[in-house]
């Protein structure tokens, strides 16, 4: 029997890990600062001869476009316009994210919506005191470089950091994890933080769609090639015995 | 596959979820006081298939690995107190706050609660009380011959009575802030109850520490924003079928394999 019906097969796994990914995508198409993943193939060889070729679904990417601003008027959201990452401290360690959904929390510390606390550029979480306690009382106020303020009292500033194109893997909960250092943004030039906004998910339903259909087409063709295989070798049974 | 099927059934739910919630803003629409509800999605954990920066058969580290989605989750229903439009009544038990706070309504078993509906009546007792009878902190009594009630932007409470001219202070109304107002628990009728994720309170006088002021003869509206929530709500219908489509797709792919036999 000749190797093409394994090729066939494995295409049609790779297409299956292809269509989980791409339901993962599509079931997030209203997660602010969610990133579509892209899945990667490569071409596998094996035998003495490196005759037979299989594919196979290696890696997965976060596509790290841009997701579209949407202004919520909530002045504890935060959207990140460019490149990099609020950093927050959870117990497996300081991880990275997008999604800029604060909350204070009742220990008066800025807190994901998760509960994990936003990290301030001092290395330190950021507090923000009761309302009776703020000089002049005032509403909470973020400048474009992540300064937190109220009236003329200054309470911290949100570290954003880049990961410089180092590869950053997703752990769930809006959170990234990067195994390089990071370095901090100080400048608003290439990363703005925008108050009273969120980041959607840069998930394209449209574009998903159409590989959707491609990826059922290609698995379809695929068990074609198998079902062939399948009636040749009958044939060749009947035809000897 | 399997897997394919169960992420798309997860956003299904969160998006039926997120309807749900569309649906409760846009019902109160119409509510003296109410607060519109915000449905938080997001990413669960990943299968790592293939560990980035392991290292390989042939010893190399891998950069990238191989990690599928699970799916998405509705992690809360966070409650927006953003203000809302502000409506003229001329009613004087009718009160709105501008700015931050709530008024404290004390309930028949002792507790407290808060509330920013502030279209207050009197009762039998001619005591000022909610809508469903629960008397508003501290519990002022309006003399039955008073002609007139002013309540100042302090929240101070006075009344003229027949033939007097002067206005006589009875009391004062005192507002609360929480530190985290999202995490009060929702009780319906426009309460809520204090919970240990809401926070400090301040209590003070209107005006003072960060508080709103008392604003008499106006009602806070909703702050749900129709046209907003029907947007939400074509994404969500949108999201609900993409995620259905994704179904059928995994179920034809299934029937396609087991078609092979």
């Amino acid at each position: 029997m000749g190797n093409g019906i394994y090729s066939a097969v494995a295409g049609s796994t790779a297409r299956m890990k292809e269509l989980e990914v791409l339901s993962n995508n599509l079931a997030h198409t209203t997660t602010p600062g969610f990133k579509a993943d892209d899945v990667r193939f490569e071409e596998v060889m094996s035998g003495k001869k490196r005759q037979a070729r299989f594919v196979e679904a290696r890696e997965t990417v976060p596509r790290m476009s841009q997701g579209s601003l949407r202004k919520t008027d909530n002045p504890m959201d935060v959207a990140l316009a460019g490149k990099g990452f609020l950093v927050v401290d959870t117990p497996r360690g300081a991880r990275l994210t997008r999604a800029g959904r604060f909350v204070v929390g009742a220990d008066s510390i800025l807190r994901t919506a998760s509960g994990h606390s936003v990290r301030g550029v001092n290395g330190q979480p950021i507090r923000i005191p009761p309302m009776n306690e703020r000089t002049d009382h005032g509403p909470i106020v973020i400048d474009e470089i992540g300064q937190l303020t109220s009236g003329s009292d200054m309470l911290g500033q949100l570290l954003r950091v880049s990961t410089e194109g180092a590869q950053v893997n997703k752990e769930g909960q809006d959170l990234f994890r990067c195994e390089k250092p990071v370095e901090e943004l100080e400048s608003a030039a290439d990363s703005r933080v925008m108050q009273g906004h969120l980041e959607q998910a840069n998930v394209n339903p449209v574009t998903l769609m159409t590989e959707l259909v491609e990826v059922q087409r290609h698995f379809e063709a695929l068990q074609q090639v198998v079902k062939t295989y399948r009636q040749i070798d009958g044939q060749v049974a009947r035809r000897i015995l | 596959m399997f897997r394919a099927l169960k992420t798309a059934a997860s956003g299904m739910d969160a998006q039926q979820k997120q309807i749900d919630i569309i649906a409760n803003n846009l019902a109160n629409v119409n509510t003296v006081g109410f607060k519109k509800a915000r449905g938080e999605f997001q990413d669960l954990f990943y299968q790592q298939l293939r560990a980035a920066t392991g290292a390989d058969n042939n010893q190399t580290t891998v950069p990238v690995g191989l990690e599928i989605g699970q799916g998405v989750r509705m992690m809360a229903a966070q409650k927006l107190f953003t203000t809302g439009d502000m409506l003229q009544t001329g009613n004087p038990l009718d009160m709105a706050i501008e700015g931050d706070g709530f008024f404290r309504v004390q309930m028949p078993d002792g507790t407290n609660t808060y509330t920013r509906a502030g279209n207050f009546k009197l009762d039998a007792r001619r005591q000022v009380v909610t809508s469903d009878g629960y008397v508003v902190d501290p519990g002022l009594e309006i003399p039955a011959d008073a002609s007139d009630i002013i309540v100042s932007r302090e929240g101070v409470v006075s009344v003229r009575q027949d033939q007097e001219s002067d206005y006589a202070e009875i009391g004062q109304f005192n507002l609360v802030a929480f530190q985290n107002p999202a995490g009060l628990k929702s009780l319906g009728r426009g309460l809520y109850e204090a919970t240990p994720a809401s926070g400090d309170i301040v209590d003070s006088e209107p005006g003072s520490d960060g508080l709103g002021f008392t604003v008499q003869g106006q009602l806070e509206s909703s702050n749900v924003q129709v046209v907003e929530e029907m947007i939400d709500l074509i994404s969500a219908q949108r999201a609900y079928e993409v995620n259905s489509k994704v179904i059928q797709a995994s179920d034809q792919m299934l029937r396609e394999a087991t078609n092979i036999r």
